[in-house]
């Protein structure tokens, strides 16, 4: 009597399993007709973050309104779950898919071969299949000029970098920032930290509040929602009097905190919506796609309005001056060569 | 209905009440969708789309179930015999860890046939030998093993980020908090080309009905459930409590860790930061759904892994926000849980009764 009554409900279950799985394909079948330009996006965060996440959220926007791109993203956090991710995409016919970070080159490997209608970029990295491309976005340059204006500014002599996780991409940036804080002060002091992970605002927030009673008065965060904590860090100093400011980074966030961020390095949607293009053009090229300084300021500094009469002017003088060097190649960043140190 | 219920053996109630649980359930999200300015019939059809669409998107969404079928089990079996593992987080976190170094330093020196069902096997003992850290304290000092597996779970998470993040296991480049891959000799076959269907779910089928029949038909079953059932009087029977307690823990966790293992044999094949987005937790509600039964446990946990891939394609196909398809699943896990947890304490009055 009971295995019956076991049996019964394990045969009602498949019935109802079944019945979904051919809804499941009926519809599926529906979908396939149609066949306009589309691009997915995995994000490692939540795009509402305000900075690396908002950011590709916003270049994938771009895309939409400038190519009439159909578009569509989802968080991907973890690597069990990104290899599945891009192959929905693909499946779906999904000419483009983002996947918005270092960690998301070995799924696209292992995705990549089995579509070769879809191109696969990712943020950042050195894999280059038929079909996929890292697109790196040099930050280093715009970093470097972000430790000048710390090095000139700085009363202490101590300066901070909150970064998410050790992971080289954030480091190449925190070695070009402090390249440019030695360069403009030779004697000053720069302290890393890693919050542990890219959502940790209340950790963030103790690490930023320690580093300022450590004397520490200028912090450049790239940890992207986390650096949120870094922003309530420096509300709280400012507050008790203290003189101290921070750097938004990837995205322009003066406005995330008008009173603290003086300066931002900066990288535009244009760099999201130029490899789209040459997707829908047919014009794509898997290589390594730079995005720097110099290539039409494809990453910039960008100041914070709120905050420009704060900042000196033979500081912004010597920024532009920095600038020109570094265009002209005089001067040499600090970073991470990436697709050298990787082999 | 009445033919239904004669047909079925099953009461009126038996068929209404999953029924209105389903139907409530549908409503609840719908209205939380609209009123979030979304389509709820989107939604669902996507839902099912994304988990039951293709043959492709149904092998993710079984695999997906693979990790909540083990801990569950894990949760179930130990509950069972009255131990509130709540640690199989942990436990999944450190067979992991352990199956990773076994795929690196011992899987490449052996062939295939061994290499696996070795690296399988490290995982699940080290998950059980981390789980019997809390038999033993229970046991011999008293420990209220609630605490201590607990506790045991931040160890574990943090022993992970040591290990990966600067430790032994991190990758030789130091790129990121990860460790290198493991042997391909120690690599869980994938089944069907071109989709992630791994032999980890036959393998935790066969588990689960393997650990009803332990539970169900067996002395040694039946002694761990009676010490879950009334622990004073299994003793007054002369069944040792000490002894089931620890076999009981050191079984959940060796199928905790056996989960951890498998996850990472087939299908991530390297170990990094945040190696688990919580299933050792969820795994109590798995249990939960399941009324602690091993057989049930294989369906919750498809319902689990429904979800997962359910709303996934929810963000992906219909642009519903990620903290959006979060809300939809901890809605459905409610209601599934009350229908669970009411169905559970029916059978116990009837029980009581009969």
């Amino acid at each position: 009597m009971r295995m019956k009554h076991y049996s019964f409900k394990i045969l009602a279950f498949l019935l109802i399993f079944g019945t979904a799985c051919l809804l499941g394909m009926i519809a599926c079948d529906k979908k396939a007709a149609e066949k306009p330009f589309k691009v997915g996006l995995l994000l490692p965060g939540s795009a509402s973050d305000a900075g690396w996440n908002a950011l590709a959220f916003e270049g994938l926007k771009a895309i939409e309104k400038e190519l009439g791109a159909q578009i569509s993203h989802i968080e991907s956090r973890t690597p069990a779950d990104q290899e599945d991710h891009f192959r929905s995409y693909a499946q779906n016919g999904y000419s483009l898919v983002f996947g918005h970070g270092y960690e998301y080159q070995d799924p696209a490997k292992a995705v990549a071969p089995d579509f070769p209608g879809t191109v696969f970029v990712t943020s950042s990295g050195s894999t280059i299949l038929k079909n996929v491309a890292p697109i790196v976005f040099e930050m280093e340059e715009a970093t470097y000029l972000l430790g000048v204006i710390a090095g000139m500014m700085t009363q202490t002599g101590k300066v901070g970098v909150v970064g998410g996780t050790n992971i080289p991409s954030i480091n190449s940036t925190f070695m070009a920032f402090e390249g440019g804080v030695k360069a403009a002060n030779p004697d000053a002091e720069v302290r890393r930290a890693y919050v542990g992970d890219w959502d940790n605002i209340g950790k963030a927030k103790e690490i930023a509040l320690a580093q300022i009673n450590e004397g520490i008065d200028f912090i450049f965060h790239n940890a992207n929602a986390a650096g949120r904590g870094v922003f309530e860090a420096m509300e709280n100093a400012r507050q008790s009097g203290k003189d101290v400011f921070c750097f938004g980074s990837n995205r322009d966030q003066s406005h995330v905190s008008p009173t603290t961020i003086l300066a931002n390095a900066v990288i535009s949607l244009d760099c999201f919506v130029r490899v789209a293009r040459s997707v829908k053009d047919g014009t794509f090229e898997a290589k390594t796609l730079n995005m720097t300084m110099s290539n039409d300021e494809a990453i910039k500094v960008v100041y914070n309005p709120e905050l420009a009469d704060k900042i000196p002017e033979h500081v912004t003088k010597k920024v532009e001056e920095v600038k020109s060097q570094i265009l002209a190649k005089q001067i040499e960043v600090p970073r991470i060569h990436f697709g050298v140190d990787d082999l | 209905m009445n033919v239904l219920s004669k047909f079925t053996s099953l009461s009126r109630r038996q068929i209404l009440f999953p029924l209105a649980i389903l139907l409530s359930t549908l409503v609840t999200n719908g209205i939380i969708l609209a009123l979030c300015s979304y389509n709820p019939w989107e939604a669902l059809w996507v839902a099912i789309v994304g988990a039951f669409g293709n043959g492709q998107r149904i092998a993710e969404t079984l695999i997906k179930g693979v990790p909540f079928l083990l801990t569950g089990l894990a949760v179930a079996f130990s509950f069972r015999c009255g131990i509130w593992n709540i640690g199989a987080e942990g436990q999944f976190l450190v067979g992991a860890i352990a199956s990773t170094w076994c795929g690196m330093q011992i899987a490449p020196h052996l062939p295939a046939v061994l290499a696996i069902p070795l690296t399988l096997l490290v995982g699940a003992a080290a998950g059980g030998f981390w789980a019997l850290i809390a038999a033993l304290l229970k046991v011999y000092r008293g420990v209220q093993e609630v605490i201590s597996t607990i506790m045991l779970n931040y160890v574990a998470i943090h022993l992970l980020s040591y290990m990966v993040d600067g430790g032994p296991l991190q990758e030789a480049a130091k790129r990121g908090p990860q460790s290198d891959m493991i042997a391909a000799a120690s690599y869980l076959p994938r089944l069907i080309p071109h989709t992630r269907f791994h032999l980890g779910l036959p393998l935790a089928i066969a588990l689960a009905i393997i650990l009803s029949i332990v539970l169900f038909r067996t002395v040694l079953g039946y002694q761990i459930r009676a010490v879950g059932a009334n622990p004073k009087a299994a003793q007054a029977a002369g069944i040792s409590i000490s002894k089931n307690v620890i076999l009981a823990l050191f079984i959940s966790g060796a199928l905790a860790g056996l989960g951890g293992a498998i996850e990472l044999t087939a299908l991530t094949r390297r170990l990094f930061l945040n190696f688990s987005p919580g299933y050792g937790y969820t795994a109590i509600a798995v249990a939960l759904l399941a009324k602690l039964h091993p057989l049930w446990v294989i369906l919750s946990s498809l319902l689990f892994g429904a979800l997962k891939t359910g709303s996934d394609a929810m963000q992906q196909m219909a642009g519903i926000s990620a903290k959006m398809t979060f809300v939809i699943q901890a809605t459905i896990i409610f209601f599934v849980l009350i229908y669970g947890v009411s169905s559970f304490r029916e059978q116990r009055r009837k029980l009581n009764v009969g």
